[in-house]
């Protein structure tokens, strides 16, 4: 008589038949588990180095970053794959933190049918798939969108389910331990794509009429919803494309995060808009050697009305009054007292390139030609600033723009579209280093005036 | 005494943060995204509207909080509290013509603004980085390590008469 034993060593058909019933349980009571396959890294953002390599392969097993050993850019198979799942819920607090709201106790452990998971994935879930839950859809959130928020979660660790294994010894269940999803870096593919996906009708046909609520794929890449109806017009074009909302502008707290950001800027440049001290409205009473008022006189210069400059801004913009009258630097005919030959309110960043008094200037790369006597020029071509006075006999420095914009923005930050459009540059020393972004031929070859000091004029490779 | 607010710490931390916006980081896509930078001290209900009131609604990553952490008086920069130093002050004329305030090329008003001797105090804030890797809080760092150099002076207004404030 054989020996009797539940245990064989290949998996039997005892196996099988309990295996097809846990799989039948995992139908019947389980809750759809939607799952974003991980299938490997991208490009880092150093290049192809021999600590970030650039895989030729989408390989789960590949690492991208081999020094901090992270794969921080990581590529989701755009297909979603629909599996059954079982976990226990429990009530969850929220907690308070300098980021804001979390949620306690957020990890949740999923147990999945492993015979069920590799047939349709391909592959055991790994750390770094993505699961959404469709039944803890929000459809009631505060947000003004005509979708529910979706439920992410990211698997962190997988292993054998301890009740997941049967008589015969063999396990039949995976866990899965999950934590919310954050919209992160890692990310950033599946918060890319488009959040309203049953509206997309995939890449623009000119042959086709298109209704409000359409997305399609345009030329350049970017998917844009229809706000009216259109047939034979391609996107982009306002009047009846808008970018199509991803999933990020959706569920994550970004665009409201931004704003909150962007309104705090705006707090900050209104108390402060440049640094140091504005004396700008302040009066600076020019005084002869005596210490008395000293008056424009007739013969303090011999100024024909056609030999005179008109003003600028500081960006060089002729100048006129609001009569539309022309504004001349220096004296004219109408002066009563001389332009100031000094600020008469000295202390620390005061000197801001703006003569006192509001008197005209003209601003540029150069002097300008027959000047009279009290007229300033601001030198746009010296950094800071400088203004200079004409004291009947040559240029005298006058002062230094050193009033610098003190938000830390460059010229990409500020382009329309951007959460800061619109706002000043930072302009110092260190700023023209750091927003330079001009590139130069110089013997032929294409150079970055910007390197980095580790990278600037290195050997190159002999081909 | 009568009620009197400045809002005077509520202007440093609002410099404070400002020296942390318009940072970014670069993805390994060239995608380059700026850093939301907010007050670290906020109440439940706000970080209830902020998340839209669903525990879906998915946190920011990276992010830079900043909040107070000490405020104590600075003996070492006591002075006497019984001085008043006065500055001498002649504003340009302005006019309404055309219903916008227009300063002049001529003398208006001329003030003595008097001040007293400042409470010194020393103000300790902090911000908080968070980051969902490694590189990208080295990117971070690279960024805002530079700015000190060898330390960051902070305004909390640009008027002429209170440079102290």
């Amino acid at each position: 008589m054989p020996r009797l034993s539940l245990y064989r060593p290949e998996k039997g058909n005892d196996f099988r038949f309990i295996d097809r019933s846990a799989w039948e349980m995992f139908q019947v009571g389980g809750t759809d588990v939607l799952v974003h396959r991980y299938i490997g890294t991208g490009a880092a953002i150093q290049g192809d180095t021999p600590s970030t390599p650039n895989y030729t392969t989408d390989n789960v097993a590949n690492i991208q970053d081999l020094l901090f050993l992270e794969n921080r850019d990581r590529k989701y198979d755009p297909d979603v794959y629909v599996m059954r799942g079982v976990y226990n819920i429990s009530d969850i607090d929220f907690n308070l933190s300098q980021f804001g709201l979390f949620l306690q106790n957020d990890t949740i452990f999923i147990t999945f049918h492993i015979t069920d998971t590799v047939e349709k994935l391909g592959r055991k879930i790994i750390a770094g798939d993505v699961i959404e839950l469709p039944h803890l859809k929000d459809e009631y959130a505060l947000n003004d969108l005509t979708f529910a928020l979706k439920r992410f979660f990211v698997i962190e660790e997988v292993s054998r389910a301890a009740e997941g294994f049967s008589a015969t010894w063999y396990p039949h269940l995976y866990r899965a331990k999950c934590k919310p999803l954050v919209d992160s870096q890692e990310f950033k593919q599946i918060l890319d794509d488009i959040a309203d996906s049953d509206a997309y009708q995939g890449t623009y046909n000119a042959g086709i009429t298109y209704y409000p609520g359409d997305i399609v794929l345009a030329a350049n890449g970017k998917k844009y919803q229809v706000i009216q109806e259109v047939t034979g017009i391609a996107p982009p074009n306002n009047t009846y494309f808008a970018l199509a909302d991803t999933l990020r502008d959706v569920v994550s707290t970004y665009e409201k995060e931004m704003q909150i950001t962007a309104a705090v800027l705006d707090q900050a440049e209104a108390d402060v808009p440049r640094s140091g001290y504005d004396t700008s409205k302040y009066y600076t009473l020019q005084r002869a050697e005596d210490g008395t008022t000293e008056l424009a006189t007739v013969d303090a210069g011999s100024v024909t009305v056609d030999a005179q400059t008109q003003a600028t801004d500081e960006a060089g913009n002729l100048l006129y009054d609001t009569d539309g009258n022309a504004v001349y630097v220096g004296q004219t005919a109408s002066s009563v007292i001389l332009p100031a030959d000094g600020d008469g309110y000295e202390g620390y960043l005061t000197k801001d390139g703006v003569p006192p008094n509001g008197a005209p200037f003209t601003a540029g790369i150069s002097f300008p030609a027959n000047p009279v006597n009290g007229q300033f020029a601001l030198r746009t071509d010296y950094l800071p600033n400088r203004l200079f006075r004409f004291d009947g006999l040559r240029w005298r420095k006058f002062e230094d723009n050193v009033r610098m914009t003190m938000s830390n923005l460059g010229a990409s930050d500020v382009a329309a579209g951007e959460p800061f459009a619109g706002k000043d540059v930072r302009l110092t020393q260190k700023s023209t280093f750091i927003n330079n972004s001009t590139v130069s031929t110089i013997d032929g070859h294409t150079v970055k005036e910007k390197q980095s000091l580790s990278k600037a004029l290195r050997p190159e490779a002999d081909l | 005494m009568d009620f009197h607010y400045d809002g005077q710490i509520r202007r440093y931390v609002t410099q404070f943060m400002r020296v942390f916006i318009g940072f970014k980081y670069q993805a390994g896509d060239g995608d380059q995204r700026q850093i939301p930078v907010m007050y670290g001290d906020l109440t439940r209900q706000v970080a209830s509207i902020i998340k839209d009131n669903s525990e879906n609604k998915m946190p920011t990553v990276p992010r830079i909080a900043c909040y107070i952490t000490g405020l104590e008086m600075d003996t070492n920069r006591l002075s006497d509290p019984t001085f008043i130093s006065k500055i001498h002050i002649r504003e340009r004329r302005f006019t309404d013509a055309s219903g916008t305030r227009e300063y002049t090329g001529t003398q208006g008003g001329s003030y003595t603004v008097e001040r007293l001797m400042p409470t010194p105090f020393k103000l300790t804030m902090k911000a908080d980085l968070w980051t969902s890797n490694t590189d990208q809080k080295l990117q971070l760092l690279e960024q805002i390590l530079v700015l000190f150099n060898p330390s960051l002076e902070l305004q909390t207004t640009d008027n002429y008469v209170a440079p102290c404030i």
